[in-house]
């Protein structure tokens, strides 16, 4: 595969039951985290997944929403027949689950096929997609993380026993690689990972191609009309602005406070933590055109530029995805992140609050922005209070790697590659510092 | 410009001088007595203005000492969820890495077993013992209808300015701007530390305040952050005060044990080296970048209390100063993203500065704090280490940040399993290993594991220190 894909499932929950389906949730998760078996952690092809239930709530124009349960996994592989893995491993659980839902049909009649149907009736698309590893699938990382614990034991081994000193770079990489060879369980490792085929690599560059050419087509037969449009875009987009209200972060402390308690509750538990986000679009044409426009651009840019662990200088994020809700109503931002929150939050603000801003200055109760994409996330501690209060607690949450960062992720691809090839002094120098 | 009359001294001075310190704990048993009190406290409160000569006081009171003397629910809704909610809150001991031995319920103040709620610290100062004994009395004398002391804690100073494990602390310190000069680098806005300033974003944070109506003696400034508002945090800072206790004994131990060549003898070079490795410093102080194969040998060579130093450009492997190292992670100035080396990391890493104000406690095991000494002391069971104490204007960002997102974290500057070799939490619990501590090298590094915990919390609690005006309202309330 070129890279992993993202699978959400969304379906409102019937009236009264939200809190039956949250007390369910939060029981599946302290299961997982007593080491006791629920379904995820027996799927393969699994990095990360979660179950949340969006509260019952009023959209911007005060009409109901209802609660929602929403399903999302980031996987190797093909999201289909992911859906076909969990039903298979545990039909009784999923329909258990789902059996909350609105539209669901009887649960003693419905067979697994149905459920199949189902569930891949209530799939939902992405607005935009970022992968931390690209293309890196869950049991290469597992396989990369074993090796690097055996090869650094070896060393630590080898020390003690008073070799490895006073050797050069090449002659240690050699005597490791060797040691790799007579171990069974790691030999995997000197053979190249096999990666995506010709035909994906033509099909994922085509793609680009396609899109640049379309673009280049456009804006040059069409100069004047783009380059007006987009004045006229740009200046529609600032009349708004000035009217929309800068909302207070002080107000209503007790209830903010309580909240941020809340979904606070299970963070920092293990090396990552999840980010589920619901934020209001605000209201009219130009902001839903221009939202959708921004997020499209960070995809492409997700999917051809930060491909290397970053996403513009934020080095924390294993998977982030945007999708939009609700007939465009909602957006819903959904992250694995490196670390705490505080931490993530301050990536943002010192490192992204360009970007950011170009996609939720479009949300109701951002902080005060100029022509899109200036001022908004700098302003730091509104920021942080409209990203807590658009945060809901991630019920079930579950990590297939539970300490490994994505700079261990790819720290460990690096050490495997060095075992392969012929290397000079300094490359094999410049190879041993990863261990 | 800043109101020096208004600030508590401590803040901005570290009182150097004074060497003899000790901080009383209390209690306030009665409402209308404790605002008579701290009417008369204020005579005693040493400003930033002053200069203290023999003896200095200051005070702190934590959230429950403000609801306690009446403060309107409007401003206490101002303070920080970190300060309300207090040290010892669930989320928070997962933060700081309070658990096990360090868990507040083994604490032996401020923890949940505290017979009555912590409202007030004060610190008191001298040149003396027999001074700082005099003003001991003084202060709990005038207190005494109002406060009830539940604990005394005493400092200790250490030979060469040291800490217990036996190297130079205190030496890297922030600069505030408007207060005093420094490197461009290493000074930061008044708003880091004091409410009611402009911070490292250039903005004028959330503080406790009140509507103008409720200032009716007029004895707060207007709020810069609210309109028609009177800011009562104007000029305070959050206090940290967390008793460290040190053991000393396990830590050249483990380093003793790991300096052993193959015939089980303790090469006592290297064992210094690991230690200084770990600390980022020699015992004397002398930073490791700029002298990373042996210490000056005169412990007054300036280079043992020189600061100014970067990591990218001198040391960007970590050879010189392992990533992992105590100074290196709890400051790490220029060397990380974005963009290491340059301006844009320092104004990244000046949002994550704290003023430290700690001081020792407890007899050295040996006074002279060498090793083999150190090894050879007996145990008569006392506990030392250090009392920590910082300021800063944002709890979260800063102290929980530095505590959290470098000291604590086993992943940083993209490490594994490396926690802060001195003072981290080295308990395996879901986030795996934590108790390895790496040596960059050329060609390959040395690694460090089976790291025990060497430092525990046997105390702790988030405190604010306002500013002298908004005493003087809590006393006239």
């Amino acid at each position: 595969m070129v890279h992993q894909q993202a699978l959400m499932i969304l379906c409102p929950i019937q009236r009264g039951e939200e809190d039956a389906v949250k007390t369910r949730l939060i029981e599946l998760d302290q299961r997982l985290r007593d080491n006791q078996p629920v379904i995820l952690e027996r799927l393969e092809g699994l990095h990360f997944a979660r179950w949340v239930v969006l509260d019952a709530a009023e959209d911007r124009d005060g009409n109901p929403l209802p609660a929602e349960l929403l399903f999302s996994a980031n996987i190797d592989g093909d999201a289909r027949a992911f859906i076909k893995q969990m039903i298979d491993t545990d039909p009784e659980l999923i329909k258990s689950l789902y059996a909350h839902c609105r539209d669901f049909p009887d649960p003693q009649s419905i067979n697994e096929d149905g459920l199949y149907d189902w569930l891949n009736r209530h799939t939902q698309d992405y607005a935009a997609f970022y992968i931390g590893s690209v293309g890196k699938r869950v049991d290469t990382i597992h396989r990369e993380a074993n090796l690097r614990d055996a090869l650094e034991q070896h060393i630590d081994a080898e020390h003690a026993a008073g070799r490895l000193k006073d050797q050069s770079a090449l002659a240690i990489r050699d005597a490791l690689c060797s040691w790799v060879r007579t171990q069974k369980d790691l030999q995997w490792a000197l053979l190249p990972e096999p990666g995506p085929s010709p035909a994906d690599w033509a099909w994922h560059w085509g793609k680009l191609a396609a899109i640049v050419a379309a673009a280049l087509f456009v804006v040059i037969r069409f100069f004047l009309t783009v380059v007006l449009l987009f004045i006229g875009w740009l200046s529609t987009v600032r009349v708004l602005e000035r009217r929309d209200r800068q909302h207070p972060y002080d107000d209503d402390r007790q209830a903010r406070m309580r909240h941020i308690r809340l979904v606070s509750r299970e963070e920092d538990r293990i090396t990552q933590n999840p980010m589920t986000s619901v934020t209001h679009i605000k209201t009219g044409f130009i902001r839903i055109v221009t939202l959708r426009f921004v997020l499209w651009a960070i995809n492409l840019l997700a999917r051809y530029l930060y491909v290397h662990g970053k996403l513009g200088s934020i080095p924390t994020i294993h998977f982030a995805r945007w999708a939009i809700i609700d007939d465009a109503r909602r957006l819903v931002f959904l992250s694995n992140y490196d670390g705490s929150w505080e931490n993530y939050l301050g990536d943002f603000v010192d490192k992204a609050a360009v970007g950011l801003t170009g996609v939720w200055s479009n949300t109701i109760g951002f902080p005060d922005t100029v022509l899109l994409l200036f001022k908004g996330a700098k302003d730091e501690e509104r920021f942080k209070a409209y990203t807590r209060r658009s945060q809901t607690l991630t019920q079930f949450w579950y990590s297939a790697y539970k300490n490994l960062t994505v700079d261990n992720i790819t720290n460990n691809t690096r050490i495997r590659e060095g075992l392969r090839g012929v290397m000079n002094e300094d490359q094999a120098q410049e190879w041993l510092l990863h261990l | 410009m800043l109101d020096l009359d208004d600030i508590q001294g401590i803040i901005l001075q570290g009182y150097d001088e004074l060497l003899s310190a000790a901080f009383l704990l209390g209690h306030i048993k009665d409402r209308t007595k404790a605002r008579d009190w701290l009417e008369l406290a204020l005579e005693r409160i040493t400003p930033a203005s002053a200069t203290p000569r023999s003896t200095a006081f200051n005070l702190a009171l934590t959230y429950a000492g403000f609801e306690t003397l009446g403060l309107a629910e409007a401003a206490l809704e101002g303070f920080s969820v970190e300060f309300i909610d207090g040290m010892t809150e669930a989320q928070r001991q997962r933060a700081l890495g309070d658990h096990g031995p360090s868990a507040p319920e083994n604490w032996t103040w401020g923890g949940p077993q505290e017979s009555d709620t912590l409202h007030v610290i004060m610190l008191c100062y001298a040149r003396t013992d027999t001074d700082l004994q005099v003003l001991i009395e003084e202060a709990t004398r005038e207190s005494a209808a109002a406060v009830e002391i539940l604990h005394r804690i005493d400092t200790q100073t250490l030979p060469g300015h040291k800490e217990h494990f036996g190297f130079r602390d205190g030496i890297a310190q922030p600069v505030i701007e408007g207060y005093a000069s420094g490197t461009a680098g290493n000074t930061i806005k008044a708003g880091e530390i004091l409410l009611g300033h402009e911070n490292e974003y250039g903005r004028i944070p959330l503080s406790p305040m009140l509507a103008e109506a409720h200032d009716d003696q007029s004895l707060l400034s207007v709020s810069r952050f609210k309109p028609a508002h009177k800011d009562f945090g104007l000029n305070g800072s959050y206090l940290v005060f967390r008793q460290l206790s040190q053991d000393v004994k396990a830590f050249w131990g483990y380093l003793d044990a790991k300096a052993r060549d193959a015939r089980g003898r303790t090469d006592p070079e290297t064992r210094r080296l690991y230690g200084a490795k770990m600390v980022g410093r020699w015992p004397n102080g002398a930073p490791l970048v700029k002298a990373p194969l042996a210490p000056p040998a005169d412990d007054n060579d300036p280079l043992c209390t020189d600061d100014h130093f970067t990591y990218h450009d001198t040391d960007k492997e970590g050879f010189k100063c392992p990533f992992g190292s105590h100074i290196r992670r709890s400051n790490p100035r220029e060397s990380l993203e974005p963009d290491p080396g340059t301006e844009a990391s320092i104004k990244v890493n000046k949002r994550h500065r704290i003023i430290r104000r700690g001081r020792p406690y407890g007899a050295p095991l040996d006074a002279s704090m060498e090793p083999d000494a150190i090894l050879k002391a007996p145990d008569t069971g006392e506990d030392r280490g250090l009392n920590f104490l910082c300021f800063n204007a944002n709890l979260r960002r800063q102290f929980e940040f530095i505590q959290q997102t470098w000291i604590n974290n086993p992943k940083f500057a993209g490490l594994y399993n490396d926690a802060d070799p001195l003072m981290g939490d080295h308990d395996p619990k879901d986030r795996g290993e934590t108790g390895e501590f790496t040596l960059p090298a050329q060609p390959l590094r040395t690694r460090l594991t089976g790291l025990p915990r060497f430092t525990h919390v046997v105390g702790g609690a988030y405190f604010f220190m306002p500013g002298l005006n908004a005493l003087r309202y809590l006393a006239r309330l």
